[in-house]
């Protein structure tokens, strides 16, 4: 599958074992896309740089400003985690992908870099407005999720670059989101369609930060502009909900392949938008006695 | 600038504990824990199925934790602890005694072809070892990386909750 084998300690060693294999050299994660791939010859490698023993990479920090979460966490502890608040819908993504098996060993950032337009993760890192934080030899950069994805398994990094962690931005007004996965066969299959919604209330119940945003109906995952536009300053309620999933399916551009058709995904974007933006209203309702 | 640790004529030495015995190994990293387990260490109860991370039949608990064999590499196995099909029997006075899952897959018929059956059996310890309490749900969650086109699962399903409730101490 591969020739050679590196096994980091730094980000540093990361970037310069990377450097002298340019196109050649895949950085590996949790191994649960890359190893498929290799197997099956999608991708052949001359080299293979395993992440794993690098340190600080599957930390999570909290500052004052934000919440970063380390690239190499890997998605079963993720999605259990206690101390979650700020990230609860990230780490309910988490807990969406694939099956146990592939969640002990797959990581967060692996699931962002694998880039395909159905991750479940990634809806969630946009709704919280997640940047990724990647580093390189000029130094690091941070770039929003929503703009991170160049085409399906593309993302805008260059070759070499590493992806270490995500950073997620305190919001000081109340805040929910949720995460719905449409599939056939539960989590261990792919999402037909995966929606993601965020809401922030400031006084008065009056939206003040609007999200939402779209997996598996596009070449990317996408958010929905105009739904979003269409909250923002609105006070929540079952007609705007609904007006704003109507939105959110007319935003969405699917194809159809052998999950669903595109008529199929953009009815379904609908319904779990307005799934998506039902829990947040509710959950709103529970936390703000008005 | 680091170089690449498998530079033993592209091999490298790796040390896995599998069913509490130690191997070490001298091999290539682009070989995976399955082909390791079945081709180097001969032990072939765990199956080789789908080899895409999908079917579950190549199950095994690494550091406690439910792994699909066919894409961990071996250098993702370094230095841990395997526990495969074969070691989950243990020997008393002599005889072979099945573990309460091994006994509850046998009583509740929930084998037919068998060949999912050693991954089923791998997935169902983890989860319980995780949680003992598991319930239906639970365990269908759980075993939702395993699949099995002879049985239906319910039977898979009534297996491990029996086992539950034995390994719990209430049968």
């Amino acid at each position: 599958m591969f020739r050679e084998y590196y096994v980091p300690k730094t980000t540093g060693q990361c970037l310069e074992a990377a450097k002298a294999y340019g196109d050649e050299a895949y950085y590996l994660a949790g191994g649960t896309d890359l190893v498929v791939k290799m197997r099956s010859g999608a991708v052949s490698p001359k080299a293979v740089i395993d992440l794993s023993g690098v340190d600080g990479l599957d930390k999570i920090i909290q500052t004052d400003t934000e919440m970063l979460i380390g690239a190499m966490c890997r998605l079963t502890p993720l999605s259990k985690l206690a101390q979650a608040k700020g990230i609860d819908v990230i780490c309910r993504a988490a807990g969406h992908v694939s099956s146990i098996q592939v969640r002990n060993m797959a990581t967060i950032g692996g699931n962002t870099c694998n880039a395909s337009p159905s991750a479940d993760t990634v809806p969630a890192l946009i709704v919280m407005d997640a940047q990724a934080v990647v580093a390189g030899f000029a130094g690091t950069r941070r770039i929003p999720l929503a703009d991170f994805f160049a085409g399906p398994g593309r993302t805008c990094m260059e070759k070499g670059e590493l992806l270490t962690a995500f950073a997620v931005p305190r919001e000081k007004d109340i805040t929910e989101a949720d995460y719905q996965k449409f599939s056939i066969r539960g989590d261990s299959d792919i999402a037909i369609i995966g929606a993601g919604a965020r809401i922030s209330v400031g006084s008065g119940g009056v939206i003040t930060k609007a999200r939402v945003a779209l997996g598996a109906v596009a070449a990317t995952p996408i958010r929905a502009y105009k739904a979003e536009e269409m909250l923002t300053g609105q006070k929540l309620s079952e007609e705007l909900v609904a007006e704003a999933a109507k939105a959110a399916a007319e935003e969405a551009r699917p194809i159809t392949d052998q999950r669903a058709t595109k008529q199929y995904r953009i009815k379904m974007v609908r319904i779990h938008t307005a799934m998506a933006l039902k829990n947040c209203m509710d959950r709103i309702a529970g936390n703000v006695r008005t | 600038m680091i170089g690449p640790v498998n530079d033993l004529l592209g091999k490298m030495q790796i040390h896995i504990q599998v069913n509490e015995r130690d191997y070490d190994l001298l091999v290539a990293p682009d070989r995976t824990l399955l082909d390791i387990l079945r081709n180097e260490l001969h032990m072939t109860g765990t199956k080789q199925g789908c080899d895409d991370a999908n079917c579950g039949a190549c199950t095994v608990i690494m550091d406690g934790k439910a792994v699909k064999s066919c894409i961990t590499l071996i250098t993702q196995a370094a230095g841990k602890s395997i526990q495969t099909i074969e070691g989950l029997s243990r020997f008393e006075d002599g005889k072979e005694k099945l573990h309460p899952i091994q006994q509850a897959f046998i009583e509740h018929g929930a084998i037919q072809c068998g060949f999912c059956t050693p991954g089923m059996i791998m997935a169902s310890k983890a989860l319980l070892d995780e949680s003992p309490d598991a319930d239906e749900e639970a365990i269908r969650e759980g075993l939702h990386g395993n699949m099995c086109r002879c049985t239906g699962y319910v039977n898979i399903v009534k297996a491990v909750e029996s086992a539950r409730d034995v390994l719990k101490g209430e049968k």
